[in-house]
């Protein structure tokens, strides 16, 4: 049995206005999204932004309330828990957010957030709590004395050390990753994938990971999920992404992507258009208005989700 | 042949007045642009790409700034560190225009798309009213804005982000100027956008003749558009080359491992450690003797401690800030056609 295992999710977010601050539409960020996470794996979602990505990230460790579908982990429905039975849940799944800042409390020491987090959860007391926040400092590469400081004293790359050591304090087995490195520098963005690389081996970690650089995922992730307007249109491994990949959204990113190497220089893959609004869902394809491949059907019907070798999954009419 | 630069910076320094004292973001950087080339400034956050070309543009706070006297900013017989701002609004948008990563900041959130371009052009043309209108939506045409006619009369906080950057590369582009200078243009968009923008640039460049100098933290990027590189590091220029030399056969330590800790496209190993950087930049205040990358550097011995190397141009044409500089008699690599 899959760890994490998500069906049908929907998440829509009232749009209010006029004088009475009425629901005047809705966002439609989530459209029906279905995927599992077997335990140890790291699964990668990749899109545009505003494809909903974070908020698929945030339903699944329920800091969003779905609209409707399902939330299974370790066999248990989330949805259907009150706030206390979610609980220990909350324990054992953990998120980190891509701007450390904005997420940690600035009046707080690094220890004494910390130690909020662990009593809060009643995971230790006293000197055996200072203990273990001490060897999860040094876990996340930072050195003890960081423990007395405050966010601002760090850098970017430090504060994202930071946030991992305090969603890691509890030892979580889920881990989700919203864009973790996309605010960093290129040097600062390895010394930190490199972290949770070892920590994923050290804890053996399950990943939920978000972000827009297929480089990244590529290089971080087993399977990734691709995102369109909060639709899910394509699923497949991270071994060989670039020959397998079929979606004509997953090419485009692949081929959008400049290669560093001026050898290999391109013409770069060119969609026309801008993502269409989520306000206001097309009826077919949500991929049609952009699409090099569209045909008329595309925009008629939604294409299905249909199964392909090796567990892959692909949303296309022009996909044989 | 022998090409002349269209732009000569050099020894600019840039310093900040601040609250702990005086900063000079921008130490001593000089180099070239040639006329319909496209020069990349590439580095990570902070190390004074922004400063630099907002130096040549004369657009810091003069409260707050200023240029040691050395520093010298060669336009048309010129030195515009030196001009009054009269002759600088006269090169500003009509010789040298300058967008930036993030358009809200040049566009005016209460006037038209329309109005804007129109402002621009009543400054520095002599079209008529009917002339300008006119101007403006070849322009936004020319950018591959759809509806111009429609565009014209709609606030910038009605376009997407790609849209926006659009118009200001419409708005910058309108008075064909010699020299844009881009920073991080695309930085904020998606990578389906930035492909866009990527793409017109390099067009307008064909059709305008522009020389483009290219800020960017960004090596793809630099890989995809850029025929020669300076690569900065805390406020200093470590590395000049051409575009291959440096990809292919990088001098700076630092340049090399920029690109090492990268992942690569399509050469995936799962879990494998990607090469990094130990250690942060230091601080403008905290600066090192010696060396400002020493601390974070695989190559480090004892003189780089003591002395800062100097940026030394070398035969090939490229130059580099390092005592004990990779790959140094390396042949020059062929140019990219
Ligand atoms: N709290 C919210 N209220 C209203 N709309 C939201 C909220 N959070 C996200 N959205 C909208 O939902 C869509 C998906 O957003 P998000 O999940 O943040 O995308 P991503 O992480 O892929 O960039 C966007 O259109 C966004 O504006
Ligand atoms: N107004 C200012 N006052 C003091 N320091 C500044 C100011 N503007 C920029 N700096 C400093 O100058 C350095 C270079 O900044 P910048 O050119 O913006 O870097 P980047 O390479 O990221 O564009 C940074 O250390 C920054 O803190
Ligand atoms: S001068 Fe020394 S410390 Fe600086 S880059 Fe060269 S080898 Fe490294
Ligand atoms: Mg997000
Ligand atoms: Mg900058």
């Amino acid at each position: 049995m899959a760890l994490l295992e998500v069906r049908d999710l929907v998440k829509h977010f009232p749009v209010r206005g006029g004088l009475m601050n009425r629901v005047v539409g809705r966002v439609h960020a989530v459209n029906g999204v279905s995927f599992s996470v077997e335990r140890g794996e790291t699964v990668g979602i990749v899109g545009e932004s505003g494809c909903g990505k974070s908020t698929l990230g945030k339903c699944v460790i329920r800091l969003h309330e779905p609209t409707s579908g399902s939330v299974r982990y370790d066999g248990q429905e989330l949805a259907s828990l009150s706030h206390g039975e979610m609980m220990p849940f909350r324990r054992r799944m953990q998120i980190i957010f891509q701007d450390p800042y904005s997420s940690l409390n600035p009046r707080l020491t690094v220890r004494a957030m910390l130690r909020e987090v662990l009593a809060f959860h009643g995971a230790a007391k006293g000197p055996a709590m200072d203990q273990h926040i001490d060897e999860l400092i040094q876990k996340v590469g930072l050195r003890v004395e960081a423990a007395e400081k405050f966010p601002h004293e760090f850098s970017g790359g430090q504060r994202q050390r930071i946030g991992i050591a305090r969603a890691l304090a509890l030892e979580p087995e889920f881990l989700v990753a919203d864009e973790p490195v996309s605010a960093l520098d290129v040097s600062i963005q390895a010394q930190v994938l490199n972290l949770l690389m070892d920590l994923r081996e050290e804890f053996g970690l399950t990943l939920l990971f978000v972000s827009h650089d297929l480089k990244v995922i590529e290089h971080f992730c087993d399977r990734v999920v691709v995102m369109y307007l909060g639709y899910l249109v394509e699923e497949l491994s991270c071994e060989g992404l670039h020959e397998r990949a079929q979606h004509p959204y997953t090419r485009a990113l692949l081929g959008a992507n400049p290669i560093n190497d001026p050898d290999e220089r391109r013409e770069l893959v060119v969609l026309q258009g801008d993502v269409p609004s989520p306000y206001d869902l097309p009826k077919g394809c949500p991929f049609a208005g952009r699409c090099p491949l569209v045909m008329d059907r595309c925009r008629a019907e939604m294409p299905p989700l249909e199964d392909g070798p090796d567990g892959s999954r692909v949303a296309c009419f022009a996909v044989e | 042949m022998t090409r002349q630069p269209i732009l000569s910076v050099r020894h600019l320094s840039t310093c900040f007045r601040t609250d702990h004292g005086v900063v000079t973001a921008v130490d001593d950087v000089s180099f070239d642009l040639y006329p319909g080339e496209t020069l990349g400034i590439v580095g990570e956050s902070g190390c004074g790409k922004t400063v630099t070309s907002k130096s040549i543009m004369r657009l810091l706070p003069e409260h707050l700034s200023f240029l040691k006297p050395e520093s010298e900013i060669l336009f048309e017989g010129k030195n515009l560190a030196r001009v009054d701002e009269g002759t600088m609004r006269d090169v500003r948008g009509a010789k040298i225009a300058m967008i930036f990563q993030e358009p809200m900041t040049s566009l005016n959130p209460v006037f038209t798309v329309g109005w804007q371009l129109d402002e621009v052009l009543r400054y520095h043309t002599e079209l008529d009213r009917d002339g300008r209108r006119a101007r403006a939506i070849e322009m936004l045409r020319l950018v591959e804005i759809p509806n111009a006619d429609k565009r014209m009369g709609e606030y910038p906080h009605q376009l997407s982000g790609g849209m926006r950057q659009r118009v200001m590369i419409a708005m910058a582009l309108c008075c064909e100027p010699d020299i844009l200078i881009a920073d991080e243009p695309t930085t904020a968009l998606d990578v389906t956008i930035q492909a866009q923008i990527l793409q017109l640039m390099e067009s307008l460049k064909t059709k305008l003749d522009t020389a483009i100098m290219l800020i960017t933290h960004d090596l793809g990027v630099v890989a995809q558009v850029c025929d020669r590189v300076l690569v900065m590091y805390a406020g200093r220029a470590i590395e000049e080359a051409g575009i291959r030399e440096i990809f292919k056969r990088p001098r700076h330590p630092y340049t090399k491992a920029l690109l090492d800790s990268i992942p690569k496209a399509g050469q995936r190993r799962r879990g494998e450690r990607l090469a990094t950087i130990p250690g942060i930049v230091p601080s403008l205040f905290e600066l090192p003797v010696g060396c400002r990358f020493q601390e974070r550097c695989a190559y480090r011995e004892a003189r780089c401690d003591a002395e800062e190397p100097a940026l030394v141009p070398s035969d090939d044409g490229r130059a580099v800030r390092c005592h004990f500089p990779l790959n140094p008699g390396d042949a020059p690599q062929p140019e990219i056609s």
